[in-house]
């Protein structure tokens, strides 16, 4: 339950929020150096530069790989290793030859999935001041040498062949090694006994490593309460002003988010129902490259399609002559696009659920396909539908890379960019964390209310054992 | 609980029975042929079922006989030939507008609407006044003596119960024919045997022609009155159960209904005397009035074997005992004969009587019970 929540915290909270309460923790005058230099006189460069980056990466998107191979470890069946350990392996070449490679496919999953997820983030380098990587280069080009520039296509193609070329890879070493083993009724890895001292060990270890991955959840709590934060460990006294100042301001930016992320889910889950439908119950010409075309959506970094969008749009313009791409539907079209995947899968799990013969029995008895899909279809499928619109939902509502090319002023801009231009300014740090707080809980309870719709649901059809 | 279920339902057959009835329609397949790209899964079907008909389709997975079942109800199609039932053709008919009733193997209860609104379902998509509807879910409940659980959710029944429901649902909108899709393999064996008759007695009494798809003969064989063997996409043979076991039409009936010995070998005629040799030269009289056709093989049930001569004419399988079976009421042995093995069941009478293993054994066979079939 609580590696689920931790899961979702590095969907809900982009990780450059995280890099601004990191700094003050991990930076060259913060929490942890502070501490350091008054207690053994040393400083420790976490923060400088690439450092920063990746410490703050690896930190924020920890819960992927965990999540990955968690997974991959539940579905070893643990007759695997009872098998091994018949045969004579035990303890540590129990592991390595046993248990971590029918691990691996989650390894490589997860780290795949980060790696995608990293080459995209382009606010995290620049509030870093890190600009030598592709993806902030990207940026900076097109903002400030302009949309005439061709670098920034160059640097665009380039994020995108990478990319594609990073889950190409991942899915080619998987390819055949799909280790589900779990047998029915068999459940798992045995759960193994520690010793005290192992126990001991075992529990300070994961205690270190949640504290370090929480630490920038933390700090951004502590942050959006401070008043002055600067060269001490912890705050200088605590304040609510700052969310007083943020709901005064900037409710803007949560409305925008909200009409946003909800048009954005809607269309994902009306235009992913309609491709799960057309792939998996028809026999329609093409109809896997649909999905595939959807899918591919993944691949393309955020700001490679906020860049696209704007070419394409910024010479169309209305009759008053507004280009096309400053228009807050290009953004909700960006994030609709960019977050198809997601709810295109929830909706395909929905879908594979449902058993063809249930429709087949509504056509038999007089259905034709319309009133089939309104009375079995829709109702069966409703969970899956929620599912997708609020992953869509979660994510695009944190979306930063695509938007920050397409908004034009911040009376359009959604929370993402808010806290964006908040995070710039050392002033503006204090309601940007609340505001990072108020999208993080925003966020939260949408999903977590979904979850129970959803499972209350799927009890009262008993499709849940 | 199916004692206190069969009760229930045979007081309210009683009064709700006579209410529906159904007239029945014979079902004619002809030249039917089915193609899934260029696999051809259905060969050449014809066959005429008889109005109020119990009707197997029989024959192991993969055979064609869900596929031909699906193309009655219309959920695919053909590459050639017509289906008809009574006097409508019904190519080119969707599924939702052919009236054939269909029981889903799986039963295809619909999970989010409870007992009362599946069996409403069909007569809802007709738009049937709402009294009519009502009262024709109460007729249909009663019949399989489900009213009871009208309102209970699909996922809150037994496996049997669930039957039921799905049976009266279809039922319900009074389709002209029935189609069963091996309804009885997701239950329990003893359920099976319960239910089976269930369905033969409410058959009878709705007077409806029913085709019934099953891998397992003896359901076929206790209330079906004619079956199709179906093997790879053709039919095999079409008959009473009884004829197919006494007469099979050909080596994959024999083999699959019921147990048979097959035996490989030629025929010679020398001396005056008719003989089958079997491939390790084993020397069997045949008959001179038996019709063996080119390369047909010998093949008798395990049954028909006796350990003494009964008629003067009956033909010696020298054998030797290579294991024993002990079945209860019968043993079973397995003989080699020559290269050959072969099997013969015999009534057990008393522990002395049976053969030891190794020791040789003379079978008699009565010249009646040869049959002589090719693939």
């Amino acid at each position: 339950m609580l590696i689920q929540t931790l899961g979702f915290l590095p969907l809900i909270m982009p990780p450059f929020v995280g890099a601004v309460a990191m700094q003050l923790l991990f930076g060259r005058n913060g929490t942890v150096n502070l501490l350091l230099e008054q207690n053994f006189g040393i400083r420790l460069p976490f923060m400088e530069g690439l450092n920063g980056v990746i410490f703050v990466q690896s930190l924020h998107y920890f819960p992927f790989i965990l999540i990955n191979v968690s997974n991959s470890l539940r579905q070893i069946d643990s007759s695997m290793e009872e098998a091994a350990q018949n045969m004579g392996a035990s303890g540590f070449s129990l592991f390595r030859k046993i248990v971590f490679p029918l691990a691996m496919p989650g390894y490589l999953a997860g780290a795949a999935l980060v790696f995608v997820k990293v080459f995209d983030d382009l606010a995290t380098p620049l509030l870093l001041n890190v600009k030598d990587m592709l993806a902030p280069q990207a940026y900076l080009r097109v903002t400030s040498i302009g949309l005439a520039d061709p670098m920034g296509y160059v640097i665009a193609t380039i994020l995108i062949a990478v990319s594609i070329f990073a889950m190409w890879a991942s899915v080619a070493v998987m390819r055949g090694r799909d280790y589900s083993t779990v047998q029915r009724g068999g459940g798992g890895l045995a759960r193994r006994k520690l010793k005290p001292l192992e126990a001991v060990i075992a529990y300070s270890v994961v205690t270190l490593v949640l504290l370090l991955v929480l630490s920038p959840h933390i700090g951004l709590l502590l942050l959006s309460f401070s008043t002055i934060w600067s060269f001490s460990p912890l705050p200088d006294g605590y304040t609510m002003a700052h969310y007083g100042r943020v709901i005064g301001e900037s409710s803007i930016y949560i409305k925008n988010t909200l009409v946003y992320a909800t048009t954005a889910g809607l269309i994902d889950v009306v235009i992913g129902g309609g491709i799960a439908y057309l792939v998996l119950r028809t026999k329609l010409f093409g109809r896997q490259w649909l999905d595939w075309a959807a899918s591919a959506a993944l691949a393309v970094p955020g700001v490679v399609l906020g860049i696209g969008y704007l070419r394409t749009f910024y010479d169309v313009t209305l009759p008053n002559g507004t280009p096309l791409a400053t228009l807050p539907i290009m953004v909700i079209l960006a994030l609709a696009v960019r977050r198809l995947p997601y709810a295109l899968r929830a909706v395909f799990a929905a879908m594979q659920q449902i058993s063809v013969s249930l429709e087949e029995a509504a056509e038999n008895l007089g259905a034709n396909k319309q009133r089939t899909v309104r009375r079995i279809v829709l109702p069966l499928m409703l969970g899956g539908l929620l599912a997708g619109f609020v992953t869509s939902f979660a994510t695009a509502a944190v979306e930063l890379s695509a938007t920050l090319m397409l908004i034009q002023s911040s009376s359009d801009a959604p929370i993402a960019y808010g806290l964006y231009m908040f995070m710039q300014s050392p002033a503006g740090r204090g309601p940007g964390a609340a505001l990072g707080v108020i999208a993080v809980l925003l966020v939260a309870i949408c999903t977590f209310a979904s979850h129970v719709v959803i499972e209350r649901s799927q009890k009262s059809l008993g499709m849940k054992k | 609980m199916t004692k206190h279920h069969s009760t229930r339902s045979s007081g309210a057959n009683a009064a709700n029975g006579s209410e529906i009835k159904i007239d029945p329609q014979p079902i004619s397949i002809r030249g039917v042929n089915v193609h899934y790209g260029a696999v051809q899964v259905l060969k050449d079907i014809n066959l005429e079922i008889k109005p109020g008909e119990f009707f197997a389709f029989l024959g192991p997975s993969g055979c064609g006989k869900t596929t031909l079942l699906r193309l009655v109800a219309g959920f695919l199609s053909a590459t050639s030939g017509s289906v008809a039932v009574g006097n409508t053709e019904l190519e080119g008919t969707p599924p939702w507008k052919r009236d054939v009733g269909m029981v889903f193997q799986s039963y295809a209860l619909w999970p989010h609407m409870t007992v009362r609104k599946n069996v409403a379902f069909g007569l809802e998509e007709r738009k049937l006044p709402r009294a009519e509807i009502d009262h024709r879910v109460d007729a249909a409940l009663a019949l399989v003596g489900m009213s009871h659980l009208a309102d209970r959710r699909p996922s809150q029944l037994s496996g049997g119960q669930q039957q039921r429901v799905s049976v009266a649902r279809t039922i319900a909108i009074r389709p002209k024919v029935l189609l069963l899709d091996e309804p009885l393999s997701n239950l329990d064996a003893k359920m099976r045997v319960q239910v089976r008759q269930e369905l033969r007695d409410l058959q009878q009494r709705l007077g409806l022609t029913a085709i019934f798809v099953t891998h397992d003969q003896e359901e076929a064989n206790t209330i079906c009155d004619r079956i199709a063997v179906f093997s790879d996409g053709e039919i095999q043979q079409v008959g009473r159960p009884m004829d197919l076991y006494a007469k099979p039409a050909n080596l994959f009936v024999a083999n699959f209904l019921g147990t048979a010995n097959i035996i490989d070998g030629t025929i010679s005629v020398a001396g005056g005397s008719r003989n089958f040799i079997t491939a390790s030269s084993v020397m069997l009289p045949v008959d001179e009035t038996a019709v063996v056709p080119e390369g047909a093989k010998l093949v008798f049930r395990p049954q028909h074997c006796t350990l003494s001569r009964v008629d003067p004419s009956d033909v010696l399988l020298p054998g030797l005992v290579e294991s024993i079976e002990f079945l209860g009421a019968s043993v079973r042995y397995v003989l080699k004969m020559g290269s050959d093995t072969i099997l013969v069941e015999a009534p057990f009478q008393s522990e002395s009587s049976v053969r030891a293993i190794g020791a040789s054994m003379e079978v008699f066979l009565p010249r009646g019970a040869m049959l002589w079939l090719k693939k």
